[in-house]
């Protein structure tokens, strides 16, 4: 059994950032307030989903768990978008991440629940919240590194790609090269976390069931299931952003339409 | 085969690019495009391949209204148009065979064909004997002949060229000017722009002068 928490053994931990800040502080960073700041932010919004789990545990209704996942997969896909240093302007830009993610993460997650893990019911909120947030945390970070490395690639080749078209390319094949490079970027994570897995650092996850009291190797199979569930879910997942991304670039007409990002972020 | 009528190109920041342009070139014939720097040279010559589409106005090539093709006939119109760019786009890794074999495998032709061609072509711009050359390895005049040799393996009905000469050396620019009246003479259409006077009036070849976007004269041939 897990050993429970105080909030005296919170304030311990949360001495050790505090002792940090007023080091920064002492060395002229700069940056005391930004950690304080995300500190309390974290310590906020993981208490407000421990109440909404603890909630929607009790609950067991298949409503309020598709009304999380869709709010969890809303959330994503506007941060997949707000953190590109060239976003692809205007709801195109939120549709292609929603409808990356949606396609991938939230039928990935649905297709564990009903033919690996199959509690009962499938959508019980224990298994279903958890595993979709890490899937969703995961796909969220690859397809947002491959659109990003898409849109910088297409505005600065512009000349190369366009080069291609003049020599009698279609936008496809003009393009098959930096959507391989784009798809490759976002992978990188997931497939470094695969080889460092076990050897150089121990999943998060693993090392909660662990704590929690779970056997090791039960803990161990849990984990590989979502380390593979994760590489499909960020495979499939970049390859359609990218897809729709690179479609996005073009026109009916063949034309690379580089207005149809938005100005550069500073 | 070429023919602009009432074209205008509005930026988004409100610029105009073009302003009421209107001009006929016939099949077969060879016009320069001359004016300052900003004048709209290159704004008109990427409307032609329909890289860009204008504000209002038509543009017809060999006949075609360019808004009104279907999506596929792009591709295929773009390649009877041969384009040379002053940055010349090779492959730089690749070597002056690949880079000129480029538009002929896009198309899917046989290979011993391909190689007919770009060593037909390459022959044609003194370059036959560097063809497993990397293009890294050429000199920018070489480079350019290898543009050329490029944007003509495809045997184009029209050749576009936006400063082929920009950085020659006059003797070489002198060449460059005389294979494009080449392939004037065996019927390509051709339209070079280019803000080089004395290059230009070299050639009796009747010039389109712009100026900020507009069509300040058309001077023919004398």
């Amino acid at each position: 059994m897990i050993e429970s928490l105080s909030a005296l053994d919170l304030l311990l931990a949360g001495g050790l950032v505090a002792a940090l800040g007023v080091v920064q502080f002492w060395h002229g960073l700069q940056l005391t307030r930004s950690l304080l700041m995300g500190s309390l932010r974290m310590v906020a919004q993981l208490l407000l989903i421990g109440y909404v789990l603890n909630a929607l545990f009790a609950t067991e209704s298949l409503g309020w768990v598709l009304l999380m996942a869709l709010m969890m997969l809303l959330l994503a896909s506007y941060e997949v978008i707000a953190r590109q240093k060239r976003r692809i302007a205007g709801w195109q830009g939120y549709s292609i991440g929603l409808l990356s993610m949606g396609a991938t993460a939230a039928s990935i997650t649905a297709f564990a629940l009903l033919f690996v893990v199959q509690p009962a019911p499938w959508f019980t909120p224990q298994y279903a919240i958890p595993l979709l947030g890490m899937i969703l945390g995961n796909t969220m970070t690859g397809i947002g590194l491959a659109l990003n490395h898409l849109t910088q690639m297409a505005a600065s080749q512009r000349t190369a790609i366009e080069g291609r078209l003049l020599l009698g390319q279609t936008a496809d094949q003009a393009m098959s090269g930096l959507k391989q490079d784009a798809v490759r970027a976002g992978l990188i994570p997931t497939l470094n976390m695969l080889a460092a897995a076990g050897v150089i650092s121990l999943p998060g996850m693993m090392t909660g069931q662990i704590l929690a009291g779970a056997p090791p190797l039960d803990a161990v199979r849990y984990q590989i299931l979502i380390m593979l569930l994760i590489t499909a879910a960020t495979g499939f997942g970049g390859l359609l952003a990218v897809h729709f991304g690179a479609r996005r670039l073009f026109d009916g007409r063949e034309r690379l339409r580089l207005e149809r990002l938005a100005p550069p972020k500073r | 085969m070429i023919k602009f009528e009432g074209v205008s190109r509005r930026f988004t920041n409100g610029h105009f690019g073009l302003q009421n342009v209107s001009f006929h070139i016939p099949e077969g014939r060879m016009v320069f495009l001359t004016g300052h720097s900003g004048s709209g040279k290159s704004t008109l010559l990427r409307l032609i391949p329909a890289l860009d589409q204008p504000t209002s106005g038509t543009v017809r090539v060999g006949g075609h209204d360019l808004k009104r093709m279907r999506p596929h006939q792009y591709p295929k119109l773009r390649r009877q148009i041969g384009v040379v760019f002053q940055d010349h786009h090779l492959l730089l890794d690749q070597t002056v065979f690949n880079n000129v074999a480029l538009p002929l495998q896009v198309t899917g032709y046989d290979p011993a064909l391909i190689r007919r061609r770009v060593e037909a072509a390459l022959d044609k711009v003194g370059l036959l004997h560097r063809q497993r050359a990397r293009s890294i390895e050429l000199s920018g005049g070489e480079q350019q002949r290898v543009n050329i040799a490029r944007a003509l393996v495809n045997r184009p009905k029209i050749l576009l060229a936006d400063e082929p000469t920009g950085n020659l050396d006059p003797e070489l620019s002198r060449e460059v000017f005389n294979q494009f009246a080449d392939f004037h003479a065996i019927g390509v259409t051709v339209l070079i722009a280019s803000h080089d006077l004395h290059l230009l009036k070299t050639f009796a070849v009747p010039r389109i002068v712009l100026h900020e976007g507009q069509i300040a004269r058309i001077e023919e041939a004398y």
